[in-house]
C-alpha cells in the first residue's frame, strides 16, 4: 500500500480534480473513485475526506445540491466558478512540485 | 444473479438514531453521513450479504478517527461560517460600487447633517450599540427559536446564527469606546469620517441582521424545501 501521509497534502487537488472530470460526485463516490484509480493502493480515509469536502465548500470552491436517490438524500459537490480556476491552479502547483522532485532525486551527485 | 440488497426505510432510521447516539445532532449533516454509511454498508453486503446491520454500521464507523464525527461537524460549520462572511463582505462591497453609491451618498450627506443638531458623538456611538445589542438580541433569539424544524435542527442556520452572535460579542468594543473615551466631532473632517463610518456601519447591520438570517433560509429552502418557513 502507498504511502498515505505523501498524498495528504494533495487530498484538495485530488478532489478538485475528480469533480473537473466528473461534474458532481457525492463522499462515498470519492473515496471508490480514488481507490479504483490507484487499484486499492490509496485509500482516502472518510475522516480526512468530510473535512476537506466542507472546507473547499467554505472556501468557495465547491457547491452543493441534493437529490433523493435509493430513498435517502444524497448530498453532491460540484465545482464553483472558483473552483474551476482553483484546480487549474493547484494542477499547475502539484505539476511543478512533481518536476522539481523528479529533477531533485535523479540528481546524482558528482564525483571528484 | 441475486439482485444486491439494499439498506431499506426501517434501516435508514437506524442509520439516523445510530447518528444521534454519536452527537451528530444536525439533520443537514445527519443525511450525509447517513448516505455514506448507508453506500458503504450496501457495499459490504455485496461481499457479505448475511452481514448484520449493526456490524456492518460498526466496520463503517471504524474508518472514520478515534475522535468519530467531531472534526467533520467542527469543519462543516467553520465552512457555513465562512461561506456566510465571504457573502456579507461581497454583499457590503456592492454599497462602494454603482448602482448602489447613490445610495450611500444619500445616507452619508443625510447621517453628515445629523451632526449639525446638538448630539454628543458618545450618544450617537452609545445609541449605535444599543442598536447593534437589540438587533442581534432579535436575530439570535427569534431566529433561533426558528432553528428547529419539524423537530430536526439544521447545522446551516445555527452556525449562520452563530457567526451573528459572534459579531455581536466583537461590537462590544464600540461600547467600550463609549466609555472610555469622550469622542467628539471637534473638526469638520472628524464629522465627515464620522458620517462615513455610520454609513457603512448602518449597511453592515441591516446585511448581518436581516439579509443574511434571509439568505440561511433560502439555503434552506433550495436544500430542504419540506423544512423552509
Amino acid at each position: 500500500m502507498a504511502n498515505n501521509k505523501l498524498y495528504k497534502g494533495s487530498l484538495a487537488t485530488i478532489i478538485l480534480r475528480l469533480l473537473e472530470e466528473n461534474d458532481r460526485m457525492y463522499g462515498y463516490e470519492i473515496c471508490q473513485k480514488v481507490k479504483e484509480l490507484t487499484a486499492g493502493e490509496l485509500i482516502v480515509t472518510e475522516g480526512a475526506l468530510y473535512p476537506a469536502l466542507h472546507k473547499l465548500e467554505g472556501d468557495g470552491y465547491l457547491s452543493v445540491e441534493y437529490q433523493e436517490v435509493d430513498g435517502r438524500m444524497r448530498k453532491y459537490y460540484l465545482l464553483t466558478e472558483d473552483g474551476v480556476k482553483e484546480t487549474a491552479h493547484k494542477m499547475q502547483e502539484l505539476e511543478a512540485f512533481v518536476k522539481q522532485m523528479k529533477q531533485l532525486l535523479d540528481l546524482k551527485p558528482g564525483i571528484g | 444473479m441475486m439482485p444486491s440488497k439494499k439498506v431499506n426505510e426501517e434501516q435508514l432510521d437506524a442509520l439516523f438514531d445510530f447518528m444521534r447516539s454519536k452527537r451528530v445532532r444536525y439533520y443537514d449533516l445527519q443525511v450525509e453521513l447517513v448516505d455514506h454509511f448507508a453506500s458503504a454498508i450496501e457495499e459490504l453486503w455485496r461481499e457479505d450479504p448475511k452481514l448484520s446491520l449493526e456490524a456492518a454500521i460498526h466496520k463503517v464507523y471504524d474508518e472514520f478517527p478515534v475522535t468519530g464525527f467531531s472534526s467533520v461537524i467542527d469543519k462543516q460549520t467553520q465552512a457555513i461560517q465562512k461561506e456566510a462572511w465571504r457573502w456579507v463582505f461581497r454583499a457590503w462591497t456592492t454599497y462602494f460600487r454603482w448602482p448602489k453609491i447613490l445610495l450611500s451618498i444619500a445616507v452619508l450627506l443625510a447621517v453628515r447633517l445629523l451632526f449639525y443638531l446638538p448630539i454628543s458623538f458618545s450618544l450617537s456611538l452609545w445609541v449605535t450599540c444599543l442598536i447593534i445589542f437589540c438587533g442581534g438580541f432579535w436575530t439570535i433569539f427569534w431566529s433561533k427559536r426558528k432553528a428547529t424544524r419539524k423537530e430536526k435542527r439544521f447545522l446551516r442556520l445555527e452556525a449562520t446564527y452563530s457567526a451573528i452572535h459572534h459579531f455581536v460579542s466583537f461590537t462590544n468594543v464600540l461600547f467600550y469606546i463609549t466609555l472610555f473615551n469622550n469622542l467628539e466631532a471637534t473638526t469638520d473632517w472628524i464629522a465627515w469620517l464620522m458620517s462615513f463610518f455610520f454609513t457603512y456601519l448602518t449597511f453592515l447591520l441591516y446585511i448581518i441582521f436581516y439579509r443574511l438570517p434571509k439568505k440561511a433560509e433560502e439555503d434552506l429552502r433550495r436544500h430542504f424545501p419540506a423544512y423552509a418557513n
